[in-house]
């Protein structure tokens, strides 16, 4: 669903900040851009046409999607679902994020998202054993 | 610009000076309905780099407006004339907690949840049960003066303060207070620094009493078919002496769409009223709570409950606190906004009188209104719930507040009593208080900050044209006008 579907709880957020301490992104900055409430004005922002898609890119993907900001939202509000919209559109839009990309590409030649040999599955079972 | 940009680089640190346009905007918001955007958010850990911080400001003349949770209601943490962000959120210790001297020594961004949670393990409390609960930081409390729910018993945090240290414009550390309980010694400048909201000096310290937590506590409430009987039934309880912690009223229209959308059960009423109290010991708070129980349904309080465990409490206290999760239920896309009638006082005589009036002005105009009442202290919180989208909304929401303000006026109460007047009340302001008190005010500013960079264009001290017929709700006001084009 493309984020404009979203416009209506990007508008519900109230920015109160309730969002906030309990974010494990932005306990680790202390960045608003990096709590729900940053996230929904960085989005409206975008939907007003103030910041293009890949302005906005890297502070969509530094979003664990806990749901911890909806647990203490004022409004009850699914944050997680409008910032997976969010890096929906992003992808679509060319801007998926490097890691995606290099998992995507490390699956494809190793079938592991670390890039790693078949051995590394084999240390894996004999770790399992012991 | 850039210039400045690397002399705040060398001072903080390259990490702690923000720049790039996404996350200006992500500064750029409160609750109010405004948009404004910082040229620059800075981070300091200490008194010292905020010391030299404002040293480049007042050089180079740019506004610096200091930014806790971000929580105002009122506007007061938004960059309206752009410039600095200075972001307080990193000096977020809590320096000393002192059970013997009961006092607590903090830093400007420490929680307040998070603060009250550690006293509370240690057995003490910081009362005053803050409306924005972790949202908001010691400095914003205090720079705002705050209530919250408590402040019935245990009045505005400003009168907590024992001490506090407090950066000026010139670089003067201003040392007011000590650990000792009282100090009467002059003008009470930590009672003007208190409200301030960061227009004379940035708060970087703060030594708070605090009290012992009373073991034992319970919330009571009841459902009243007239909000006179609610208000007489609340004066009762004061005149009691029991010493309830808060005194609440919601009006019924929010009562009934909250009981709607979570399924409560309450019966329909004109309004409801939540107490909450704290004992010594169970006797104690049982002794109280009877006769608190009493007094309620002797004025006609139906359903009187009372409630011990923390699910009970919250289902009495819903009427109060859920309505921003109730309307975008029954209405998506609406949302409270923190607008310029947000918290009037009036008589305690004319308060049923105005939650009735108050709703009615705001429902005259189209849009929808919840009224809450600290009944102990007179203080009304209108809230306004409206769809952001919709520009009639807007010029509703612009008209109600106007005709609120003067009706409240007109019953002999005033304008702002809780969250002061930020950026939100500047065209009340004049009115509200008069030329000769708002003079003197713009005077003791001008003693703290000549240059008016401090938290410029709030409180009325330093309004313009810009602040007046401001646009449609977030594309109202962008201080920063590159991030438009």
């Amino acid at each position: 669903m493309p984020i404009e579907e979203y416009r209506h709880v990007i508008m519900e957020c109230v920015s109160c900040g309730l969002c906030q301490s309990n974010c494990p992104i932005y306990k680790q900055t202390n960045l608003e851009s990096n709590s729900a409430k940053g996230k929904m004005t960085i989005l409206y922002s975008l939907l007003q046409g103030w910041l293009d898609w890949d302005e906005v890119a890297e502070r969509m993907y530094e979003c664990t999607t806990c749901k911890n900001c909806t647990a203490t939202c004022l409004s009850g509000l699914d944050i997680a679902a409008v910032v997976e919209a969010a890096r929906a559109e992003l992808v679509e839009r060319g801007h998926g994020n490097a890691i995606s990309k290099d998992i995507a590409k490390n699956l494809r030649e190793t079938h592991n998202p670390f890039g790693e040999g078949s051995d590394a599955r084999e240390r894996l079972k004999e770790l399992a054993r012991t | 610009m850039f210039k400045i940009v690397e002399q705040m680089k060398s001072i903080v640190g390259e990490e702690n000076v923000i720049t790039s346009k996404v996350d200006r905007m992500a500064y750029s918001r409160d609750l109010t309905p405004y948009l404004a955007v910082p040229e620059m958010i800075i981070f300091v850990e200490d008194t010292n780099q905020v010391v030299k911080i404002l040293g480049v400001a007042s050089s180079n003349d740019i506004p610096i407006t200091p930014r806790g949770g971000g929580a105002s209601f009122q506007g007061s943490s938004l960059p309206v004339r752009g410039g600095i962000i200075l972001d307080l959120s990193r000096m977020n210790k809590i320096l000393e907690i002192s059970k013997d001297d009961l006092v607590a020594i903090v830093q400007p961004g420490v929680r307040y949840e998070t603060f009250q949670h550690e006293l509370e393990r240690q057995g003490l409390s910081f009362p005053h049960d803050v409306g924005s609960h972790d949202a908001a930081t010691i400095g914003g409390i205090l720079a705002s003066d705050s209530n919250g729910h408590h402040a019935y018993r245990h009045g505005r945090v400003g009168s907590w303060i024992q001490g506090m240290e407090v950066v000026l414009l010139d670089g003067t550390v201003l040392e007011l207070g000590t650990r000792a309980p009282r100090y009467n010694m002059g003008y009470n400048l930590s009672a003007l620094f208190a409200g301030s909201q960061g227009t004379l000096g940035i708060i970087t310290k703060a030594i708070l009493r605090i009290v012992p937590k009373m073991p034992v506590s319970a919330t009571i409430g009841g459902f009243f078919q007239n909000l006179d009987d609610l208000m007489a039934a609340s004066h009762a309880i004061t005149m009691s002496g029991v010493e309830a912690g808060t005194l609440e009223a919601t009006d019924g229209y929010t009562v009934n769409t909250i009981s709607d959308v979570m399924n409560l059960g309450f019966p329909k009423c004109e309004g409801n009223f939540v107490g909450d109290l704290e004992g010594f010991n169970e006797e104690n708070l049982q002794h109280k709570l009877s006769i608190m129980k009493k007094i309620l349904e002797d004025h006609g309080g139906e359903n009187v409950i009372i409630a011990r465990d923390e699910k009970m409490n919250k289902i009495l206290w819903a009427p109060r606190l859920e309505i921003d999760v109730a309307i975008v239920d029954v209405h998506p896309g609406y949302r409270e906004f923190g607008f310029a009638a947000a918290d009037p006082c009036v008589p305690l005589t004319k308060m049923a009188d105005a939650m009735r009036n108050i709703g009615q002005i705001i429902r005259s105009h189209g849009i929808l209104a919840a009224v809450f009442c600290h009944t102990g202290i007179g203080i009304l919180h209108p809230a306004v719930l409206m769809d952001p989208n919709n520009s009639e909304h807007w010029n509703a929401m612009k008209l109600a507040e106007k005709e609120i303000l003067e009706y409240v006026i007109s019953i002999g109460g005033i304008i702002s009593a809780e969250h002061g007047f930020g950026y939100v009340k500047n065209n009340f302001v004049r009115k509200a208080v008069g030329d000769t008190k708002l003079n003197l005010d713009q005077r003791i500013k001008q003693i703290f900050d000549p240059k008016g960079i401090l938290n410029p264009g709030k409180m009325g001290l330093d309004t313009d044209e810009r602040d007046e017929d401001i646009e449609f709700v977030f594309s109202a006001y962008v201080a920063d006008k590159d991030v438009r084009e």
